[in-house]
């Protein structure tokens, strides 16, 4: 039993602060919708952290299975916020097992913005002076400034280091946090890896869990928005690339009747209403906390992504230079968007589905 | 008396019964005019009432609880019949209601015919307090005397003032944030108390010896030698409490491990300036604090101390601030009363204070560690801590504690009479009484019944007294502070301001010749007729308060100022030689008498009329009927209550007296007794219990069946269950039959 103050205070730091003010009294385990009865959380998490528990906080695969409704947070008597102590879990364990940890640590923190932005703007620089990209006169044809097939080979080099990434860090995860669980709280449903993978699928396409929200049952909404908003956004760029390399489309400086640019602006219109609404909500409730700096990173990049997309179109159409401007901001914003997303809050996609897939398989969830 | 006047009122309802009847009992039976009125507590009744000139007033109306304001009349003896909730409002008008109604009037008129105008005990009494104890309780009732104007006198046995607060380290603090500690407020006390003109310290002083009665506490103390008197008004008795012995905690390590400390020992080195392990010297950064040790176990104390959990978050507080270490603290509940609980939330803050619900499973050692294993903590799991020093948060138990205090406890006849005493304290051999008798006192009280106050619950002081706080079973006595139950700094300085206010109280009182609660302001005092004393001991034992001495043969010898007025003394008296002026035996047995019991030789309809006596004690038992009647609840016209003081003053007499006027059944209700007792006068229920036990052997002698007489035990809660109760009775005795005696 060693108890580890530095671990506490690192939580604290990444969004905790107050999860001293715990006293135990299972008000959080009792009303949270998502946790089981066995062994519930965010109780549990709460006083290992307070004791510096870090062994057991890392190998903790419960803080994925909360969807931060906050619930807990709202019902807390003492404002620990519990909420904010498992999304400061969180950005943890993401630190630990991303790799390499020292990016993820650094990206966790706000200093970390520095070389968020640099590494981007520097690699634009560098394309600039190698390239020497020009501005069209008299057009605004995107493609014609930076040509798209600069923006594949980015994009599949940034794709390819994710895969990587992703792939080392899950490893990782599976085998500290799920398997060292599976001994441990297995009772319950034993149903194979692929049908708990199905029902995670589903769980996730209807998004079932954020259903359960109580207080933050906003999140509900705006996280569906801002998850089938990206798809939609992913299956409009798999419509370009259909156009380019199949239908040998020359340029991508669609009419807006364009099916694929309909898509393309769903998509663009769910991720903006869907992240806009989600950063005004966080800032409404003081009781509940807005989030930590790890949450709002991602957050608000998102936003940024869809902000200046829409910003470019709306120039586009207009017939405005400033287009393409947007767009060297907006090139920005998606680079660090998908490269750090195993380092930043996106990586719940992974660490969250895997967790449900787990908890389906050990039959971690509410008894219906 | 020597002049009566009847006064009836019509209003309230009373005017349903048939008042011409009525107005012809007090006529032809007792040739007194009544007066009837419409409306007899407004401005112009009352002022025909005040402006009579008998001196004994019968005002047939409301119940005696009400309109006080109105009928109490200075140097007049006043007795209320009660027609309004006594009658119509609790039955159905009927010919039955309206003999009760003149029963009543007959018992009315009886009793104020036999009172008497009490004369007051008046003495030369002091008005000054004696206040024992220097801690934090003895010094803020000794400022609050003399800030008040009175005279406080100061015994402290311990060389220095300040107690157990002026050896701690720091103190809570008082004001928010409440995460400051203050230095103990008993070092501003001291200079205060030092300071100030109207309070005489005595610092090494016991006392030895205490005799009088309030007002006049003659008091002798013993100063390094010498002896110092002194007359005194009232007591605060304020000497704390003390630590429970560690040494019987042995399964948790102490005694035999240097390093595992108690929460003083703790306390004491953090005053010394460090934190430090008693086996190596070295010092300590790793502290379990083990909560409850020795308490709310009933292998130890089984109460709660109320402030452990306090000192142990403070302690911890010291354990981070001199060593920079990791406290631990294993509790069983975090009992951070009111206000505390914001600096419970300001310690939980520190980085370096853990703490955990948990049972301590085991403590040994290891590798030079204490290591303290606990199982069922919050954690999940159990634990294995390895400390450098462990302090267990040892209790609090009262200075009376294990004293010799009431002779009744361990009386030389080997029986405990009461309940409440004998189910704490098993009987002990009349050696060891001896030598409990040896220990040291804190009042050496001349009393007859003991030389401290009693003891009630866990040995500390009884000051139960449910309604009335502070009081004690000897009047001008005031317990305050850790001596009458655990508690923190704060509610010792709250506490020993009441207990002043009571001490003031109390001698501005006897100053007059009153007594306190529950009879506040009763100057009438019990008269004794000792030519026909029998010395049987019985009132000098029965009395609750200790009021009565005796001299070598047994005769007892009457302290009136420290009587409370109860009467339990001429209930128990045999030879009823012992009444007041205006509460007497030849009253009570007068106005039983008056009762018209309707003769089946003569009267029609008489098999018909059983009669009943209630007896119902003033404090819970009357007021419950009255609520009753509040209510709109009915209860059987065949009962005749009679208000007693308490059921302890109901002689058998009056029974005798019932049983021979023909009355079919005597029912007595009144307060709880036992070992949580409501009794307001303590153990008065009890007795009247015990005497009618005895009262059974009487009946069986006259062949009357002892269901005839009971008693049933009420509080004032239970008003909705007392016209049941009463109506039950009533049946049982129909069943067997009418008093056999009636007519003779």
């Amino acid at each position: 039993m060693e108890v580890d103050v530095k671990f506490t205070k690192e939580i604290q730091e990444l969004g905790g602060r107050d999860l001293k003010k715990c006293f135990q009294c299972a008000t959080c385990s009792v009303i949270c919708p998502l946790s089981p009865e066995d062994r519930p959380f965010p109780r549990k998490e709460m006083i290992w952290a307070q004791w510096g528990l870090k062994e057991k906080l890392l190998n903790d695969p419960d803080v994925w299975l909360c969807h931060q409704c906050n619930d807990c947070s709202d019902y807390c008597p003492r404002g620990a916020k519990p909420g904010e102590v498992l999304a400061a879990l969180r950005a943890r364990q993401v630190q630990e097992y991303t790799f390499p940890s020292f990016l993820a640590k650094l990206f966790a923190k706000p200093i970390g913005l520095i070389v968020y932005f640099a590494v981007p703007i520097i690699l634009t620089l560098i394309y600039f002076a190698t390239f020497n990209p020009q501005i069209p006169e008299h057009e605004i044809v995107i493609g014609k400034f930076i040509p798209h097939t600069h923006i594949e080979y980015a994009g599949f080099a940034v794709g390819a280091w994710v895969i990587i990434v992703a792939v080392i860090s899950v490893w990782r995860y599976w085998n500290y946090v799920i398997l060292n669980n599976i001994p441990r709280y297995g009772e319950g449903a034993a149903r194979s890896f692929f049908d708990g993978l199905i029902q995670t699928i589903v769980d996730i396409i209807y998004h079932s869990k954020f259903k359960e929200c109580g207080k933050a049952s906003y999140r509900y909404y705006a996280h569906f928005m801002i998850f089938w908003g990206f798809i939609i956004l992913g299956i409009a760029t798999i419509g370009d690339i259909i156009y380019i390399y199949v239908l040998g489309v020359k340029e991508l400086a669609l009419p807006i009747w364009d099916p694929v640019k309909i898509l393309g602006n769903i998509g663009a219109f769910l991720l903006f209403v869907g992240s806009a609404w989600a950063i005004v909500q966080r800032l409404s409730d003081e009781k509940i906390g807005a989030g930590n700096y790890f949450d709002w990173l991602f957050l608000l990049t998102l936003f940024g992504v869809a902000i200046t997309g829409i910003t470019i179109e709306l120039l586009r159409y207009a017939g405005n230079i400033g287009a393409y401007y947007a767009y060297i901001v907006h090139l920005i914003l998606v680079f660090a968007l998908i490269a750090f997303a195993p380092y930043t809050k996106f990586a719940h996609l992974l660490y969250r589905t895997l967790a449900y897939i787990w908890a389906k398989n050990v039959g971690r969830e509410v008894k219906k | 008396m020597n002049k009566v006047s009847v006064y009836i009122c019509t209003g309230c309802g009373i005017d349903k019964l048939d008042i011409e009847r009525l107005k012809k009992v007090s006529q032809e039976e007792y040739g007194i005019e009544p007066v009837v009125h419409p409306h007899l507590c407004s401005k112009e009744g009352a002022e025909i009432v005040r402006n009579d000139e008998a001196d004994g007033i019968v005002i047939a109306a409301c119940s005696p609880r009400v309109k006080t304001n109105v009928f109490d009349i200075e140097g007049k003896y006043v007795e209320r019949v009660n027609l309004r909730e006594g009658v119509v409002w609790s039955h159905d008008i009927d010919e039955h209601a309206q003999e009760l109604a003149e029963d009543y009037l007959r018992m009315g008129i009886v009793k104020a015919q036999k009172a008497q105008i009490p004369e007051p005990y008046l003495q030369e009494t002091s008005k000054d307090i004696l206040v024992v104890g220097g801690g934090v309780t003895g010094l803020t009732a000794a400022l609050e005397i003399a800030k008040a104007g009175y005279k406080a006198y100061l015994v402290e046995k311990e060389p220095n003032l300040g107690g157990w607060l002026a050896k701690n380290y720091k103190a809570l603090p008082t004001a928010p944030p409440y995460n400051r500690f203050e230095e103990p407020i008993v070092y501003r006390l001291i200079e205060e108390v030092t300071s100030n003109g109207n309070i005489t310290v005595y610092t090494s002083s016991t006392i030895e010896s205490i005799s009088g009665q309030p007002g006049m506490f003659d008091v002798t103390i013993n100063q390094n030698g010498n002896q110092v008197q002194f007359r005194v008004g009232a007591i605060v008795v304020a000497t704390g409490w003390k630590p429970y012995d560690a040494k019987k905690l042995e399964n948790l390590g102490y005694g035999k491990y240097k390093d595992v400390i108690t929460n003083l020992e703790l306390e004491q080195m953090a005053k010394e300036g460090k934190i430090i392990r008693p086996s190596d010297g070295k010092e300590a950064k790793d502290v379990v604090f083990i909560q409850c040790a020795g308490q709310r176990d009933p292998n130890h104390l089984p109460y709660c101390s109320s402030v452990c959990c306090l000192v142990s978050l403070k302690q911890a507080k010291y354990v981070r601030e001199l060593s920079n270490g990791h406290a631990f603290i294993i509790y069983k509940d975090m009992r951070t009363v009111g206000i505390w609980e914001e600096f419970y939330k300001e310690m939980q803050q520190d980085e370096g204070i853990f703490l955990t619900k948990g049972e301590v499973t085991s403590i040994y050692e290891e590798d030079r560690k204490i290591v303290v294993e606990v199982t069922d903590t919050l954690l999940g799991e159990d634990l294995k801590i390895k400390a450098d020093l462990v302090v267990l948060a040892t209790g609090m138990e009262s200075t009376l504690k294990g004293l010799y205090t009431v002779k009744e406890e361990f009386p030389d006849e080997k029986t405990v009479p009461y309940k409440h005493i004998y189910e704490l304290h098993p009987i002990k051999s009349e050696e060891e009484v001896e030598e409990l008798k040896k220990i040291g006192h804190i009042l050496n009280l001349k009393y007859r019944q003991g030389p401290e106050l009693p003891t009630l619950r866990y040995g500390f002081s009884d000051s139960n007294y449910i309604c009335f706080p502070y009081e004690s079973r000897r009047l001008g006595i005031y317990a305050a502070g850790c001596v009458r139950a655990p508690m923190d700094a704060a509610a010792c300085i709250e506490d020993a301001r009441g207990a002043v206010l009571k001490a003031i109280q109390a001698v501005e009182l006897v100053a007059e010749g009153k007594t306190t609660f529950p009879r506040t302001g009763d100057i009438d005092y019990p008269q004794f007729f000792l030519q026909r004393c029998t010395q049987c001991k019985r009132c000098t034992e029965e009395c609750p308060f200790g009021a009565l001495d005796e001299d070598e043969k047994g005769t007892p010898q009457p302290n009136p100022l420290r009587c409370r007025r109860c009467g339990i003394c001429f209930g128990a008296c045999p030879e009823r030689i012992i009444s007041f002026r205006q509460y007497s035996i030849d009253q009570i047995s007068s106005a039983i008498r008056a009762i018209h019991v309707p003769d089946p030789s003569w009267e029609e309809g008489a098999e018909e009329k059983f009669r009943f006596i209630v007896f119902a004690c003033e404090n819970d038992a009357y007021p419950a009927l009255d609520m009753a009647a509040l209510n709109g609840l009915k209860y059987s016209p065949l009962v005749r209550v009679i208000p007693v003081r308490c059921l302890g003053s109901v002689n058998t007499v009056f029974i005798a007296d019932a049983l021979s006027s023909g009355i079919d059944g005597i029912l007595l209700l009144g307060c709880k007794f036992g070992q949580d007792y409501q009794c307001h006068f303590i153990r008065g229920s009890e007795l009247a219990n015990r005497r009618m036990e005895n009262v059974q052997e009487t009946l069986q002698r006259l062949v009357l069946e002892s269901e005839r007489v009971k008693v049933i035990e009420v509080s004032i809660t239970d008003w909705d269950k007392v016209p049941k109760i009463i109506n039950e009775f009533v049946d049982n005795v129909k069943q067997l039959g009418a008093n056999p005696y009636k007519g003779f």
